[in-house]
Order: structure tokens, then C-alpha cells, then sequence
């Protein structure tokens, strides 16, 4: 029902990394999967990154386990290039970025086990999203592989994702917590009467809230990272640039209902708003179009049937129709929101008869992405 | 109705499961069997009336019927709940209202990781006291993944300051928290392998912090029409393409449903729309009882 102009393999030739975008449970893993086969059958050394796979599609990419080491997946024979499936690890990620930029390694070993740094790095607003593109920028860092197929957390807004970085920064600026490292020398340095008061009154806040204790543990805390700031805002800079170079390319992926397409097209116009363009729309899981034999009468195709199954098949058949209607209102909202304006690529992604469990499943959707007979 | 502190039904779920739409039809069901409602909006995306348009096939319909809402809804407002902690727990008066620009905020956030997950919770739980006159408080809450740090908050904050006055209060939520009489954690979900996936391990992530026993509901089951021999019989004849998708697709989600159920008991069942306004209120009503522990129910 909803044919595609060009493949979305030929909207994507050229680009080196990939990144694709969407609410959780839309398919992204799979999508970014059959993309990265795609390539790597074509001849492409590729890397898949990916962040929380579905169990099945974890055990076929060999990543089920969150510190599962990166893993070669077995190509058809014909293939020329290679596909390695990887598995974020957000917790070592972050710890190999405090490595990499403390000043010495007794700080960072400090640091890693202070007791507000397992707070902080696990349960942080955003830090995985944040790992994922500090996990992507090693890899391209790395030069192992030509294409980078990267499939982002989940998120419901463009700023939830990007702003990511800034956040994690912004938090640990030092201007709103070189006060709790060093209340006292700031304090004494404050300049007017009332930047005092104001003062004093957060650190009796801060002081109510934590306590004594926690306080000081804060200030030791804060000093440690506040050494390895420079290289993350240096580093969350790179990720910027990264995220908007010519060969870097977005892809949204929704899912066919009505509702979804409405949020996937907010969070499409809340990246171009920031300078971020997307280049294709994936839509997942859309119902096959009607089969042949829906062509020849229900009552001849279903002469021998036993009774049961003549009327659950009619049923059957209508509540298909029915969810494809739903699907085509779907696409026709998504088409219509992009009227008179540029569109980004557009593909609808049949769906498989069931959940994308096992490598050919990947290699089926690989077909219908690059649309190979 | 009879004086004392609400029931709370926190209705979380994977993004996209139908969460805005399951608690308003609750609350409106309860409203309209008479109980004193509130409905909380915690995402400021679902605070708007679009989030009562029933989609067809994302969540189940309503009556339909456009009669002016029957509960009270409520805004969960990030600075007005930390002014109330400031003000009320902190007991820092007038001068709170100056800390309340964004840096100060991140400062307090960043000395004590939770605080504001906190600050957030005890605007909810606070609903539920009984002067407030509610009997039962229906959270739209954020998303699985955020909803965990939101309700594991009080437990967060004791390991790093067990003495205070937001000790005290963490411990407060603690006990409503706690208590199924007090409070239902409410887990929405759709029958697929990842939502499931993530839906138990939260149920365990919820158990080991010792938050009252979650409920599972999943969200758009496919009907059954066939028993497995007539299956057999479509597989061997190839007489309709269209009933065998339907059938392997409806077998799938079962399979689903008994993994859920092994791990968590009975899981009510809420049927997909393939017809918009197809799912009656009756449905609504029946899973609320269920929720609120009145009467059992089959799944199907």
C-alpha cells in the first residue's frame, strides 16, 4: 500500500554514522540492526550500537548481556563487508571518560569510588543518552569501522536526547557548586550585602537538606570533578560537532498510529529547530499490504473450511483490514504534516509475521530496507 | 464517604503503552461511581484535554461522550512543590522564594541526588492526605524510566541522610509507599517482548525497594479466534494469508501474557481498538474494581 520512492539504503549511501531516534519499544534496535546488515552485506565495515535490546534480538546479535564484549555477526556468504554488534555500558563508559580526564590516576581512583559518584553516574538525569554519544565518539575516535549504526535511548523530546551533554555540564558547572566545595573562601568573597545573605541562606539550605556529613563529602566530590570538567565540556563540543557533520544522518523511527506519528513529528520539528536535520522517517511495523489470495471470494477460498474457522477467518480478515485502515490514516497524517515544506525520506517498514528474533529476521528487514528482490 | 487519606494508583509504563489515556478513563470511572478523584499530571505534555482523544489501537476508548470532567485534575508543579519543601519542611520563609532560579535548584539537586525526585513525590503523596477530602488519586506518571528513581527517592535519600527534616519526611512517603492500602504502582504495558521485558524488571526493581506489590495491566491484546487445530487447518490450506498473521500474532502475545502472569499473577487485560470508541466504559470500570482490589477478574 505505501511504496516507497527509493530505498532507504540509497538515502543513507555515503554516510558514516547513523543515528536513529524514537520512543521506546518503536524498533529501534531491530531498524538499526537491518541497517547496519544492509551496509555490511554491501561491503562496508559496520559497528551496531545498541542500547537496550529486545531479549530474543539481543541473543541473535550475541549482546544479550549488558557487558556483553562487542560481537562479529555472521553474514551471508556472498557479503564482502563485516558487521560488529556492541552493547552500551553506560556505567564504564562514564567510568573510562573520569580516566581519561583526571589529572592523575589517584584522583580519578578517588573518584570512582566516591560514594556520591555511583549517585550521581547511575541514576543522573540523561546520563545515558549522554554515554551513548560519548560511547559513539570512542568508536569513531577508534576508526575500526566505516559505518556507525547507533541506536540512541530511549526518548520523547529532541532536548531530552541533546541536550544531554550540556545538561551533565551545566549541572556540574562550577558556578553553582563551587559554593558547596568551598562555602567559606566564596562566601568571604562575595561582594555586596546581599549576595552574602543569599549565600548564607543556601548554605543553611544545603546544610538542612544533607547534613554536615554529606556536606563536606559534596565539597570533596565536587573539587574532584570540577578537574575533569574542562575535558567534558571540550569533549560534549566534539559530540555537538559530530552530531551535525555532513556525513552523519538521523533516522526517526515511529511507529503507524495516529498518535505516535503526531509525537514523532514534534520531535522531528524540535531537531530542525536546533539545526538538526532529519533525513529519513522509518515507519515500523506496518501491516503487509492485503495478500494475493484476499483477491478470490471468501466463500470459495474457505469452501472446505470447518465452520469454526469460516467465521473466525471473516472476523480475522476485517479486523486486518481495520488495522490497516488505522495504519494508512497514520501515514496520511504523517504525509500531510509535511506539506509544502521538506520532507525528510519517508519509508514504511512491513512488519514480519512475529517479533524479529533471530539473524534472518534481521536479514528479511535488510531486504525490504534496501529492497532486494 | 468516610474520612481518611486516598488510595494512590500510579500508572507508569514504557512510552507510548497508553498511560495518559488509561488514567484518565480511571479517573473518570471513579468519578463516576462517586469517589472523590483527582487525576495528577506529572509529563506537562499530557496535561492538555488532547491527551483524552482516544487513538484507535494505542489505547482503549472511552463512552466518548464530551461531559465536563467529573474530578479534579491536578498539575504536578515542579518549583511550586519545591517552594512547599523550602517553605514547609525547610522552614527557610520568605527567603525561599529567592533560591528558586534554576542554578540554585541544580545546586540542591547536585548535594543531594533525589532531592528533587523527592520534592517531586511528596507533591503527590501530600494529595493523598486526608484533608485534602480525596479517596483516590490517579498519577499519570513519567515513564519507566523515570518513574523508578521518582518512587525509590525516600530510600535514595535515607542511605545519604538518614537524620533531618527530609529524613522525616522520606520516611513519611516511605510508609505510604509501602502500604497497598495506600498506594498501587500501576504497571502498563503492551504485549510485546521489550515491554514485557521491561515490565518485569521494574515489578522486581519496585519489589526489592520495598514499594507495596506493582499491578500489571496489559494494553491492546489481540482477541483469540481460533482454537490450535483450526489453526492447523488455515496453516495447511493456504485459504487466508490475512487470518493466519492475525492468528500467529494473537498466539504471540498469549505467549507473552503467560511469561507475565508466571512472574506476577493474574494480569488484567484491556482489548486492542481496532475501531475507534470500540472498548465500552464497562471495561474501565471492571479494571478499576480489580486495581482497587473489589473483585477479581479474567483476563479474558
Amino acid at each position: 500500500m505505501t511504496q516507497q520512492r527509493s530505498p532507504l539504503a540509497g538515502v543513507l549511501a555515503g554516510k558514516r554514522l547513523i543515528v536513529l531516534v524514537g520512543e521506546g519499544g518503536v524498533g529501534k534496535t531491530s531498524t538499526a540492526a537491518a541497517i547496519g546488515y544492509a551496509s555490511a552485506r554491501a561491503g562496508e565495515r559496520v559497528g551496531v550500537l545498541t542500547v537496550d535490546p529486545a531479549p530474543r534480538l539481543g541473543d541473535a546479535l550475541g549482546i544479550r548481556d549488558i557487558d556483553a564484549a562487542p560481537r562479529a555477526v555472521t553474514l551471508p556468504a556472498d557479503s564482502e563487508g563485516a558487521l560488529v554488534a556492541m552493547r552500551l555500558d553506560s556505567k564504564r563508559t562514564f567510568d573510562r571518560m573520569v580516566e581519561r580526564y583526571a589529572p592523575s590516576e589517584q584522583a580519578a581512583r578517588t573518584l570512582l569510588q566516591h560514594p556520591i559518584y555511583e549517585a550521581v553516574s547511575g541514576s543522573l538525569g540523561g546520563s545515558e543518552h549522554y554515554m551513548a554519544f560519548q560511547r559513539l565518539y570512542e568508536l569513531v575516535e577508534a576508526g575500526e569501522q566505516d559505518v556507525l549504526v547507533v541506536d540512541t535511548p530511549p526518548a520523547t523530546n529532541a532536548a531530552e536526547l541533546l541536550s544531554a551533554p550540556a545538561r551533565l555540564t551545566g549541572l556540574l558547572d562550577t558556578g553553582a557548586l563551587s559554593i558547596l566545595a568551598e562555602p567559606a573562601r566564596i562566601l568571604a568573597r562575595a561582594g555586596g550585602a546581599l549576595a552574602r545573605a543569599s549565600m548564607s541562606v543556601l548554605l543553611a539550605l544545603v546544610e538542612r537538606i544533607t547534613g554536615d556529613a554529606l556536606q563536606k563529602s559534596v565539597g570533596e566530590f565536587v573539587r574532584l570533578f570540577g578537574d575533569i570538567l574542562s575535558g567534558l565540556e571540550d569533549r560534549a563540543r566534539e559530540i555537538d560537532a559530530l552530531l551535525r557533520a555532513p556525513q552523519t544522518a538521523f533516522v526517526l523511527v515511529a511507529r503507524p498510529r495516529s498518535q505516535d506519528i503526531a509525537r514523532a513529528v514534534r520531535f522531528h520539528d524540535a531537531l530542525a529547530e536546533i539545526g538538526i536535520e532529519v533525513a529519513a522517517i522509518v515507519v515500523n511495523r506496518v501491516t503487509p499490504a492485503p495478500p494475493p489470495d484476499r483477491m478470490r471470494p471468501r466463500s470459495e477460498r474457505l469452501a472446505d473450511a470447518p465452520p469454526a474457522v469460516r467465521g473466525a477467518a471473516t472476523v480475522m480478515e476485517r479486523e486486518m483490514d481495520a488495522l490497516r485502515l488505522i495504519e494508512s490514516k497514520a501515514m496520511a497524517r504523517l504525509r500531510a504534516a509535511f506539506q509544502g515544506r521538506k520532507a525528510p525520506a519517508i519509508f514504511a517498514l512491513e512488519s514480519l509475521d512475529v517479533d524479529v528474533a533471530t539473524l534472518d529476521d534481521i536479514g528479511a528487514l535488510a531486504d525490504r530496507l534496501s529492497a532486494r528482490p | 464517604m468516610k474520612p481518611g487519606p486516598a488510595r494512590i494508583l500510579f500508572v507508569t509504563g514504557k512510552g507510548g503503552t497508553g498511560k495518559s489515556f488509561l488514567s484518565r478513563a480511571l479517573a473518570r470511572a471513579a468519578a463516576l461511581r462517586g469517589m472523590a478523584t483527582a487525576l495528577v499530571h506529572t509529563r506537562p505534555e499530557t496535561a492538555s484535554p488532547a491527551g483524552a482523544v482516544p487513538s484507535a489501537g494505542n489505547a482503549p476508548a472511552g463512552n466518548g461522550s464530551a461531559r465536563a470532567v467529573p474530578y479534579q485534575e491536578v498539575e504536578l508543579d515542579e518549583r511550586e512543590a519545591l517552594e512547599t519543601f523550602l517553605v514547609r519542611i525547610l522552614r527557610l520563609g520568605f527567603v525561599a522564594r529567592r533560591l528558586l532560579d534554576s542554578r540554585t535548584f541544580s545546586a540542591v539537586a547536585a548535594a543531594a541526588p533525589g532531592v528533587s525526585d523527592l520534592v517531586r513525590l511528596l507533591g503527590i503523596t501530600a494529595l493523598s492526605r486526608t484533608e485534602k477530602g480525596l479517596e483516590l488519586v490517579v498519577v499519570d506518571a513519567p515513564a519507566t524510566g523515570h518513574s523508578l528513581p521518582l518512587l525509590t527517592s525516600p530510600w535514595r535519600i535515607l542511605e545519604l541522610t538518614p537524620l533531618g527534616p527530609v529524613a522525616r519526611e522520606a520516611r513519611m512517603a516511605q510508609a505510604i509507599l509501602d502500604n497497598p492500602g495506600r498506594f498501587v504502582p500501576v504497571i502498563l504495558t503492551t504485549p510485546e517482548e521489550l515491554a514485557v521485558t521491561e515490565t518485569l524488571s521494574l515489578v522486581e526493581q519496585l519489589r526489592r525497594a520495598g514499594i507495596a506489590p506493582a499491578r500489571v495491566v496489559v494494553n491492546g491484546l489481540w482477541p483469540v479466534h481460533l482454537q490450535a487445530r483450526d489453526a492447523d487447518w488455515l496453516l495447511a490450506s493456504n485459504a487466508s494469508t490475512d487470518a493466519l498473521l492475525h492468528w500467529k500474532r494473537a498466539r504471540r502475545q498469549g505467549e507473552l501474557v503467560d511469561i507475565l502472569e508466571a512472574r506476577v499473577g493474574p494480569c488484567p487485560g484491556l482489548p486492542f481498538a481496532f475501531t475507534e470508541g470500540e472498548v465500552a466504559s464497562a471495561e474501565i470500570g471492571a479494571l478499576l474494581s480489580d486495581l482497587l482490589g473489589e473483585t477479581p477478574r479474567a483476563r479474558r
